[in-house]
């Protein structure tokens, strides 16, 4: 019998074997994590006005300490030539498919849910800050009334009820489309396929797999921004300002 | 394409002037074990004068610098969560399990060093209570050995979690280098000699022999140091090239880069001098200790001030509260104490021994 026929029989053989498991993979289907929910969020960078709803909506609906953000939108002026624009640029917790924060939380506090959504347990946090640093993306914080850390939970409490996060529900563009990344008909599936080539995700070359897109965002944001600074002001938590420059 | 950034939120640093107290005074602890250690192993005459100081420096800084690594924890009641489950991915779990380990050699290994020199004698409060710390009579000579190579692995493994914890983050280039655990470490052992030629100078019975023996050590930390520093210069990587950025644009790092530079060539024109005069080793052990401290500063509180994803550097301004100048200066006032104390303990046998010469 010549290689090739040998070949085609062995693999006969193999699908034949495999057939006797299918329903049983398909009954085990919904309790597997790669075939449950599992949540992403789509901007639509071309549709966001930078009109800071989502960080007003967001820090009404989870109330973070002054001064610091679960999400905000971050503002960058682009010149080329002659021809200068506005970027807006959303900014939250990427929910990372690769979430480098986990593995070094040293209690556990901080854990990825089964539908993705990375969380911090407010109870167990020793507020070490490990996580913090570890984020390659300044997403997170030690929030300052609860000496824990704290994050965008893509308003999972809102989730649960069947309610969107206050940021999407609150966006006057429409720009914030969160959905299910697992299930192909969700919205954000069929932008995500519908646009595969202008998808982009922040720092890549972190290799953390992040699961907040952007559409319409220029390849020189996808790194850390090689910019001039903001101007800066230095305050304390009652709002005094301390130091003002560059 | 140019890009200024017009609205970007600041982000406060999150290991605070604590975590500088800890990595240093656990550098401090941890190089006197090694110095003693290797004292103690290395066939040849021991210097009795020089195990007492490497023993009150261990055991104070031992003592002082898991308070500060304990403030640093932003609830720091919920420490014994630590202990509750298993996270090998983290090295800072495997630090909260190899930190008492090393208090508990550490600190016997100080103990059996100091005790010979506590008084065997009452005639004072302070003797009164060396003597009853002596706890009956015995000889430690036997246990000296065994637990000196406990205390030495100890310490190794402290060297071993704390430079590897700060390396493993990622998203920090500036800390993301196999250089930085053998700088911490480099670092600490000329902090280490630098003080304990203080100790020598400050304890009742100042030794020259012991001078001559640490400012070996100085030497040898102080090349290791450069050495290393100049080896990550050179082929740092992403943490070299990081550096780089931010001297080419932020006049802070320009000075710290400047401080550095010159703290090394204060540090080495004070080492390469051939004969010593007391008082420039003196200057030596304060550059030496000046460094390490400086050096853990720049790593761990100026490096959180360069931005993950923005544009140029954040501010930082160190608060005059416990997390800032009261923190600093209420551990290293927990250290004066606890070795102003154990000075008292010794004195009478450095006098006694003093006076025997």
């Amino acid at each position: 019998m010549d290689t090739s026929k040998r070949r085609l029989l062995g693999q006969i053989a193999a699908i034949t074997a495999g057939a006797v498991f299918i329903p049983l993979a398909e009954a085990d289907g919904d309790s597997t994590p790669t075939k449950g929910k599992r949540y992403g969020m789509l901007i639509d960078l071309r549709r966001c006005v930078g009109c800071q709803a989502c960080t007003v909506a967001c820090t009404i609906e989870n109330q973070p300490p002054l001064g610091q953000f679960r999400t905000t939108v971050n503002q960058y002026e682009v010149t080329e030539g002659d021809n200068s624009a506005f970027m807006m640029l959303p900014r939250l917790c990427n929910h990372c498919e690769n979430p480098p924060c986990i593995p070094v939380c040293p209690t556990g506090a901080t854990f990825q849910r089964q539908d993705g959504i990375v969380v911090v347990n407010n109870d167990w946090c020793v507020g070490c800050g490990y996580c913090v640093q570890a984020c390659p993306y300044d997403a997170r914080f030690l929030n300052h009334e609860t000496n824990t850390a704290d994050k965008c939970t893509f308003c999972a409490h809102r989730l649960d009820a069947g309610l969107l996060p206050a940021c999407v529900e609150t966006c006057v563009g429409e720009a914030r489309i969160i959905g299910d990344l697992n299930d192909p008909d969700s919205r954000i599936s069929q932008l995500l396929t519908q646009h595969r080539n202008d998808i982009k995700v922040l720092r890549p070359s972190m290799g953390t797999q992040p699961r907040v897109f952007y559409l319409g965002m220029n390849q020189a944001f996808a790194e850390r921004i090689r910019g001039e600074a903001p101007v800066r002001t230095l305050m304390t938590a009652s709002g005094k300002e301390l130091h003002h420059g560059h | 394409m140019d890009i200024k950034e017009l609205l970007t939120p600041d982000f406060a640093i999150t290991w605070l002037p604590w975590a500088v107290q800890y990595f240093f005074l656990i550098g401090l602890a941890y190089t006197s074990v090694w110095i003693a250690a290797i004292a103690v192993l290395w066939p040849g005459q021991r210097q009795q004068r020089l195990l007492t100081l490497c023993g009150s420096l261990i055991f104070s800084a031992a003592i002082v610098a898991p308070v500060a690594l304990l403030a640093d924890l932003h609830q720091p009641l919920r420490a014994w969560h630590f202990y509750m489950q298993l996270r090998p991915d983290s090295w800072m779990w495997f630090g909260a399990w190899l930190l008492p380990v090393f208090m508990g050699s550490g600190l016997l290994f100080g103990y059996l060093l100091l005790r010979p020199s506590l008084p065997t004698t009452a005639t004072d409060r302070w003797s009164q209570l060396g003597c009853w710390l002596r706890f009956g009579r015995w000889s430690e000579k036997p246990l000296l050995k065994p637990v000196a190579v406990l205390a030495f692995l100890s310490a190794c493994s402290i060297a071993l979690y704390t430079g590897i914890e700060t390396m493993a983050v990622q998203a920090r280039p500036l800390w993301h280098s196999h250089w930085l655990p053998p700088l911490f470490a480099a670092s600490a052992l000329l902090a280490g000699s630098g003080m304990l030629v203080w100790l020598n100078f400050l304890f009742k019975g100042h030794n020259t022999n012991t001078d001559r023996y640490l400012l070996l050590w100085l030497r040898a930390a102080f090349t290791l140091f450069g050495l290393l520093l100049i080896g990550w210069a050179l082929a740092g990587g992403k943490s070299a090239a990081e550096a780089r950025m931010l001297l080419s644009h932020s006049p802070t790092w320009q000075l710290a880069a400047i401080w550095v530079l010159s703290t090394l060539a204060v540090l080495a024109l004070l080492l390469a001098t051939s004969r010593q005069p007391h008082w420039l080793l003196l200057l030596a052990g304060f550059a030496a200790v000046h460094l390490a401290w400086g050096f853990r500063w720049l790593v761990l509180i100026q490096a959180q001030t360069d931005p993950k994803y923005g544009a140029g550097t954040y501010f930082y301004e160190l608060p005059w509260g416990p997390e800032g100048l009261l923190g600093i200066l209420g551990t290293f006032g927990l250290w004066l104490a606890l070795i102003t104390l154990i000075s008292e303990l010794v004195r009478q046998t450095a006098m006694t021994q003093e006076g025997a010469a």
